[in-house]
């Protein structure tokens, strides 16, 4: 990787043009100077991190050779001939930058700092000549694009056609006898409960066992197929690896009151049986995706919230880097949910084992970063769209609508007049008259401008008729210069108005100079203005004496944006005692009957937004504007500010195809290119998408993927137990339009599906413990909803009735919140902070992650939850209320019909006989039998045959 | 995970079953060959071929300094100016308007400086200060080590407080003891490795004691309740509802009835069912008397200001801190804090506030240390106390002082580090760190240093990349090692 920075580091060197003394042509003072004065700095302060003798090159930069410093590390070359000042080594010894400071353990003596300064003075001497070290790998995309997941599928099976000729020829040549079909109880409900999270009914048990055959069986698959409780199984699948959550996490976990919305959509999708391709086009694109009618549109809107469903830290002060945070979030999971790539992992440098180079992230960095996902403030949001209410809704929305627009416009009205009268501007206006606003104001048309400014008025809210930008052209020196007379000393407020925009310079140096006063302050202008969206502070002083004030904006050699400069303003701290215009009496009288008006309508209409009912809305995204749609720089060591080269909006290299048809791939200027993104991603010839997806299908029926680490299919990850078969199911999916339910039916008709799980004491067993071949069913544990649902089941507590928002109305905060909600447990809110103690209990998916399988922990808090819980011994004695009502029970019928229920089985004689002496021998069976009844009823929950499909 | 979980995972150490290392191993670089597995089966109880594999070679680099570390944290930042950094030329400074570089407009702004509330004096014989704010515990200052040029990233709470505890603002990362966990087990196999008493419910909440990407059984077990500094240590679902008899009645018989259901397979997890709820049944009886404060002795309760009513609810943190200590815990971490939007010593306009709040943590600090230092144990237990950040020099909304990442104070003490010491320097002010500076990955770094881990090597390998405490930054700071 870094010798990829270098190759960027000795571009942007390139034009320096400086050539470094070679051994031979130092004079013998020089060299004396550098082993006197600099080998020793370097050496007792630098080696330590940047030498090969430490084994350390921190930052990619070696101190201990000349060729280290010339080619430089991650920022750039570190020193440069006989530049003193643009010498990164200088300012970082200077501690200038607070985040460049070396040596990190202190400052150097002011001694040792000069020493250095005048080694560059001097050109630099160095006799030290050893070589950049160039060994290890490099990053060969070519080479690693040879692993089997980027290739492309194979298509030609010979005269395997189903699951079963996959599997049965790879366990015949293996010389393994693969066990029988699992006994029809069992096979039910395996069935039930991976087809719709529930457990299968008596009546349901009771009929397929009388008839245990292949279409009895496909009977009862295609009728579960058809639930929506599938969607709430399979759905909640889907949810896992989107990482959904009902509040953001970080530092104040936000609540998420929408998220409901993208999880309704979700699971409605997998019911209906949404084409996978087309839903991850949603998840990525919604927004740019034609539509037939509204309703569609919203739900593709509410696909989108998929990319800002992150776990994210919305008060970082940095909004930049809170902006590549949520970005490189977005990237990270679109890649391991969609496509099984860790791409992440190619935010810093080229990823260490998989063919994606750092360029290749940051051309989808410029996709998400031409995309509205985040609203700043202090503590800033995710993007929300509003969506259509209910019809009730809507009416109480529309007169309010109504109400609050009458009272705009008296508003407007009222402000238009002041604002002929220089008075309260408008804040819709575009222009904003200098007249309107107190203290003294400099417009940039009274500005005294140094080198060529561009006037503007392209981006609303400015002082005046215009205002002005540099061109961002850093090469030549420019300056505005505002100049203003100051009446008297004291305490002054100065202000800056600037055109806030995304591609403005992030450091714009503003000298205040006069009246007792030398100040720089820094501005970044991408930060909009705090004072009415139009001045920004740049600070309070004590002005000791009156006269002539200048203020000068002045544009940087390097700056990463537009300079702008506006107005400027200076203000009073003691009071409006500064002159500003005068009107005449009349219209102070006017302005004063006008100024009361407003000030009644305002609190109207305050009053009446106070009482307003919530617009609905759905997280989601949507494109920025055609003007800041753009590619993005490398960051060098991904460190925001720390910019390289553009990288073009694109994809993985690595995953591109030959014959792909590049036209419709193409990313225009007017979007952010997440459509072509999303098509990309789902084009058929995709070496990745359709085998993840097949992959994930395959393991939440078969226990374990095909490509055991589900997440990860690059170079670090498992390889396929059975590539053809995958890509064989690959093609499938595709063929059948990428429907799950068509995928899912076809593994569960398979004999491997329908195996027994009990190893025994077999040869297989110790052959393939791991079962790759496939030999036997997994065994595999009922997830948390599973467990829930089927505890609510018996009980009679379960509340089908799923959907609709997950908070109550009134949710302050996930600390504390009572989950006391009956619904199916997908419908329980999935905080990120405080989770419900189910799911840390039973290995919930981790919010924070894409999680294509989940854990399965047999731990001790799992038993003692199934034990002593109050929500256990509660559901206990519900479940077996049930059976026992007053009415006096042959012991061993109702015995039975607790299993049937319970376990969808009746019990063996041994279990029978155990369970009768365990009730009889409670020692108030006689005088409180239901005690005993929710005794076994708890030990049932307990029990390996109800946590576990057999 | 809630405390219950992660506490049993340490009780019972490792995983039951070989089904449960599987999803690990995923991301990690163990594996369970199956030679491991066989070794698995063949022992009579498989945890400790189980338990080899469960750590990723992860032997410490040198012999430790510090077996354990008790981490006080002092949510919202106490003021180094009114602490420990005595700073003359503050006080000299007074109701001036000074240029500071302010953290949070991030840009020079004009400050008026505000001297220390407190009195300030030399303390024993190193002589190091202390404001009168802490004066119990200055009767340790020979005891400790001063780092006063701490420097940190994230300007509001949330983000400093999670890279106090995860080295990262806003990624999800694992929190230093689930680092140390992994890294170095537990000392005591039927303890947690990692315990955190009573944590803060907000600002990053379960984050900053969570496991991340790291084994779930890395997580910091949580005794008592976030966000209540008052809460009495307890693990959930440990007590029946029933009586001893039918508790054991049940038990018996759903250990017969799972022997029956397993009958025939050869399945380890379903061994694992059985052994989870054999330990579950002995957790009852032991884990209850993890911390055992009403039976102290008066004079032990005593030095630890239990019984009165500021010191008492830190107090016992402390005492159970060093119960856990003593019992083998590896990284304990108490709090003073609570679960009010504005942490506890997050004195924006209420400056004299922190009079109040020293004198909840004084005396239990001091008693903390004394009873360390008798009992031998502080030589090889690291104390830590510190914030998130620290705070301004300059004051805030009349008699308050804003948030400071720029530099700050925090102490060290016993384990491996040179007492009565002092390291590092603000400016004259005491707002920016600028001599010998430390950087909170640099304490981090040094810590595990000091428990034998090289921050460099302690890496962990998730979704294809190896991921550190220290990310690839990071400086021990060998200056202040005894």
């Amino acid at each position: 990787m870094r010798f990829v920075f270098g190759a960027i580091a000795t571009a942007l060197l390139s034009g320096v043009g400086a050539t470094p003394c070679g051994a031979k042509e130092i004079p013998e003072a020089d060299l004396r100077f550098f082993e006197n004065r600099i080998r020793p700095i370097l050496v007792e302060h630098c080696y330590e991190c940047h030498s090969e003798e430490a084994g350390k090159r921190k930052g990619g930069l070696w101190l201990d050779r000349r060729a280290g410093w010339e080619d430089g590390g991650d920022s750039g070359p570190s020193a440069i001939v006989h530049d003193v000042e643009g010498s990164l080594l200088i300012k970082t010894v200077r501690y200038t930058d607070p985040d460049l400071e070396m040596p990190p353990e202190g400052k150097l003596s002011p001694q040792d700092i000069s020493d250095l300064e005048t080694w560059v003075a001097k050109g630099l001497p160095d006799p030290r000549d050893k070589m950049m070290d160039e060994s290890g790998e490099g990053f060969d995309l070519e080479k690693r694009k040879q692993y089997w997941s980027y290739q492309p599928r194979k298509k030609a099976f010979g005269d395997r056609d189903s699951i079963d000729d996959f599997i049965n020829f790879r366990l015949a040549s293996e010389g393994f006898e693969p066990l029988p079909a699992a006994s029809p109880e069992a096979l039910l409900r395996r069935a039930k409960i991976d087809l719709t999270g529930l457990i299968p009914k008596p009546e349901e048990i009771e009929s397929y066992t009388a008839n245990p055959d292949h279409e009895s069986y496909e009977h009862f698959v295609d009728a579960w197929l058809g639930t929506h409780a599938f969607g709430e199984r399979w759905g909640r699948h889907w949810l896992d690896i989107v990482r959904y959550a009902d509040s953001s996490g970080g530092g104040r976990a936000l609540a998420f009151p929408n998220a409901w919305r993208l999880r309704d959509y979700v699971i409605d999708s997998f019911a209906d049986d949404r084409p996978l391709d087309e839903l991850i086009r949603a998840h990525v694109a919604g927004d740019l995706l034609p539509f037939e009618d509204p309703s569609e549109r919203v739900e593709n809107l509410i696909a989108t919230g998929f990319l800002v469903m992150g776990p994210i830290n919305y008060e970082n002060q940095n909004k930049d880097e809170l902006e590549f945070d949520i970005i490189d979030e977005q990237i990270d999971t679109l890649g391991r949910a969609f496509m099984g790539q860790t791409l992440g992992c190619a935010r810093c440098h080229d990823h260490k084992f998989d063919p994606i180079p750092t360029s290749d992230y940051y051309a989808m960095a410029g996709i998400f970063k031409s995309t509205d996902f985040v609203t700043h403030a202090n503590v800033s949001k995710w993007h929300t769209e509003p969506v259509p209410p209910s019809s009730d809704a809507k009416e109480v929305l529309d007169a309010h609508a109504e109400g609050e627009k009458s009272f705009q416009t008296v508003i407007s009205e009222l402000k238009q007049e002041l604002a002929l009268l220089g008075r309260g501007a408008g804040s819709r206006v575009a222009s904003v008259p200098i007249l309107s606003l107190p203290g003294i104001v400099v417009d940039g048309s009274d500005a005294i401008l140094e080198g060529e400014w561009q006037e503007s008025t392209s981006t609303p809210r400015y002082v005046g008729g215009y205002y002005l930008h540099d061109l961002h052209e850093g090469t030549i020196p420019k300056s505005v210069r505002f100049e203003f007379e100051l009446p008297h000393s004291g305490r002054f407020e100065i202000r800056i108005a600037y055109s806030a925009a995304p591609n403005r310079n992030t450091a714009v140096p503003v000298t205040i100079e006069g009246g007792g006063i030398a100040k720089t302050v820094t501005v970044n202008q991408r930060i909009r203005p705090e004072h009415d969206r139009l001045f920004h502070t740049l600070g309070k002083w004590e002005f000791t004496k009156a006269g002539r004030i200048s203020v000068t904006v002045r544009n940087t050699p390097n700056g990463d944006g537009h300079v702008m400069a506006d107005a400027i303003q200076c203000l009073s701290e003691a009071g409006n005692e500064l002159p500003s215009s005068e009107l005449s009496e009349v219209e102070k009288t006017r302005v004063t009957q006008l100024e009361a008006d407003l000030k009644v309508a305002e609190a109207s209409l305050q009053k009446l937004l106070k009482s307003a009912p919530r617009i609905p809305k759905a997280m989601s995204v949507v494109d920025l504007k055609a003007e800041e749609i753009s590619d993005t720089e490398i960051r060098i060591r991904g460190v925001e500010a720390n910019r390289g080269p553009v990288a073009p909006r694109g994809f993985l290299q690595a995953a591109v195809w030959n014959e792909m048809d590049r036209e419709s791939f193409e990313i225009s200027d007017a979007q952010s290119g997440r459509l072509e993104l999303a098509r990309w991603i789902t084009a058929p010839q995709n070496p990745l998408t359709a085998r993840v997806m097949v992959n994930r299908i395959w393991l939440h029926l078969m226990g374990e993927g095909l490509v055991r680490t589900a997440d990860n299919f690059g170079i670090t990850g498992e390889k396929p137990t059975h590539p053809e078969l995958l890509d064989f199911l690959a093609g499938r999916l595709i063929d059948s339009g990428w429907s799950t339910k068509a995928l899912v039916k076809e593994i569960m008709m398979s004999d491997a599906y329908a195996r027994c799980s009990r190893a025994g004491e077999l040869m297989q067993a110790k052959a393939d413990p791991e079962n790759k071949l496939y030999w036997r069913a997994h065994l595999r544990p009922l997830d948390v909803e599973a467990l829930r649902d089927a505890i609510l089941t018996l009980s009679g507590e379960l509340d089908l009735n799923g959907g609709g928002p997950s908070l109550p109305k009134k949710f302050k905060s996930e600390f504390g919140h009572q989950f006391v909600t009956l619904k199916r447990t997908v419908y329980v809110p999935a905080f990120r902070n405080s989770g419900y103690e189910m799911f840390s209990v039973f290995d919930f998916a981790n919010p924070n992650f894409t999680v294509g399988k989940r854990a399965d922990s047999t731990i001790p808090t799992q038993a003692l939850f199934l034990t002593n819980s109050s929500f256990v011994h509660e559901q206990a004695e519900k479940a077996a209320a049930r059976f026992v009502n007053g009415e006096t029970l042959d012991i061993e019928d109702t015995i039975r019909a607790v299993f049937l229920h319970t376990l969808a089985r009746t019990p063996t004689a041994e279990e029978l006989e155990l369970t009768v002496d365990f009730m009889e021998r409670d020692p108030n069976w006689e005088t409180n039998p239901s005690a005993a009844w929710t005794a076994l009823q708890r030990s049932l929950f307990g029990s390996i045959d109800f946590r576990y499909l057999r | 995970m809630d405390s219950a979980s992660a506490l049993a995972l340490w009780l019972n150490r490792f995983p039951l079953s070989p089904l449960n290392a599987r999803e690990p191993l995923l991301y990690t670089t163990m594996n369970l060959h199956p030679t491991r597995r066989s070794l698995l089966q063949s022992t009579a109880c498989g945890f400790g071929g189980l338990a080899m594999s469960s750590f990723a070679d992860q032997t410490p680099i040198q012999a430790p300094r510090a077996k354990r570390v008790i981490f006080l944290f002092m949510q919202g930042g106490p003021s180094q100016v009114d602490t420990y950094d005595y700073k003359p030329e503050l006080i000299k400074a007074h109701d001036q308007t000074v240029d500071f570089h302010v953290p949070r407009s991030r840009e020079i702004e004009q400050r008026t400086v505000m001297k220390p509330l407190w009195d300030f004096q030399q303390h024993g014989e190193c002589g190091r200060w202390s404001s009168s704010l802490f004066p119990e515990v200055a009767k340790h200052v020979d005891d400790l080590c001063f780092i006063h040029s701490m420097h940190t990233e994230g300007v509001a709470h949330g983000p400093a407080t999670l890279f106090l505890h995860t080295g990262a603002t806003n990624l999800v990362r694992p929190s230093m003891g689930a680092w140390v966990s992994y890294g170095l087990g537990a000392e005591n196999a039927n303890l947690p490795a990692f315990v955190c008493v009573n944590p803060p419910a907000n600002k990053g909440g379960p984050r900053n004691y969570g496991n991340a990407f790291l084994p779930a059984f890395h997580q910091g077990t949580v005794l008592g309740q976030p966000g209540n500094p008052n809460a009495r240590p307890e693990i959930k679902n440990l007590k029946s509802p029933l009586g001893d008899d039918a508790v054991l009645r049940e038990h018996q018989f759903l250990k017969e009835l799972n022997r029956a259901q397993s009958r025939g397979t050869t399945d380890t997890v379903l061994d694992g069912v059985i052994h989870s709820h054999e330990l579950a049944w002995r957790m009852q009886s032991q884990a209850a008397d993890l911390i055992d404060i009403e039976n102290s002795t008066r004079e032990t309760r005593e030095i630890y200001g239990i019984g009165d009513e500021a010191t008492d609810g830190f107090g016992r943190q402390c005492l159970a801190a060093r119960q856990l200590a003593e019992s083998g815990v590896r990284f304990i971490q108490i709090n003073h804090c609570d679960n009010s939007s504005t942490p506890v010593w997050d004195q924006h306009s209420n400056m004299p506030k922190h009079e109040t709040l020293a004198g909840q943590v004084d005396k239990p600090i001091a008693g903390l240390l004394a009873d360390l230092k008798r009992r031998g144990l502080l030589e090889d237990t690291l104390v830590w106390w510190g914030a998130e950040f620290g705070r301004t020099p300059f004051s805030q909304a009349n008699q308050g002082r804003d948030h400071n990442p720029r530099g700050f104070t925090t102490w060290l003490a016993g384990g491996g580090v040179k007492p009565g010491f002092a390291y590092g320097a603000t400016d004259e002010f005491g707002f920016q760190a600028v001599e010998n500076k430390v950087h909170m990955h640099d304490l981090h770094a040094t810590i595990l240093d000091l428990m034998g881990l090289d921050h460099e090597k302690l890496t962990y390998n998730y979704a294809g990349r190896d991921f550190r405490l220290t990310d690839v930054h990071g400086r021990v700071v060998r200056e202040i090692m005894a």
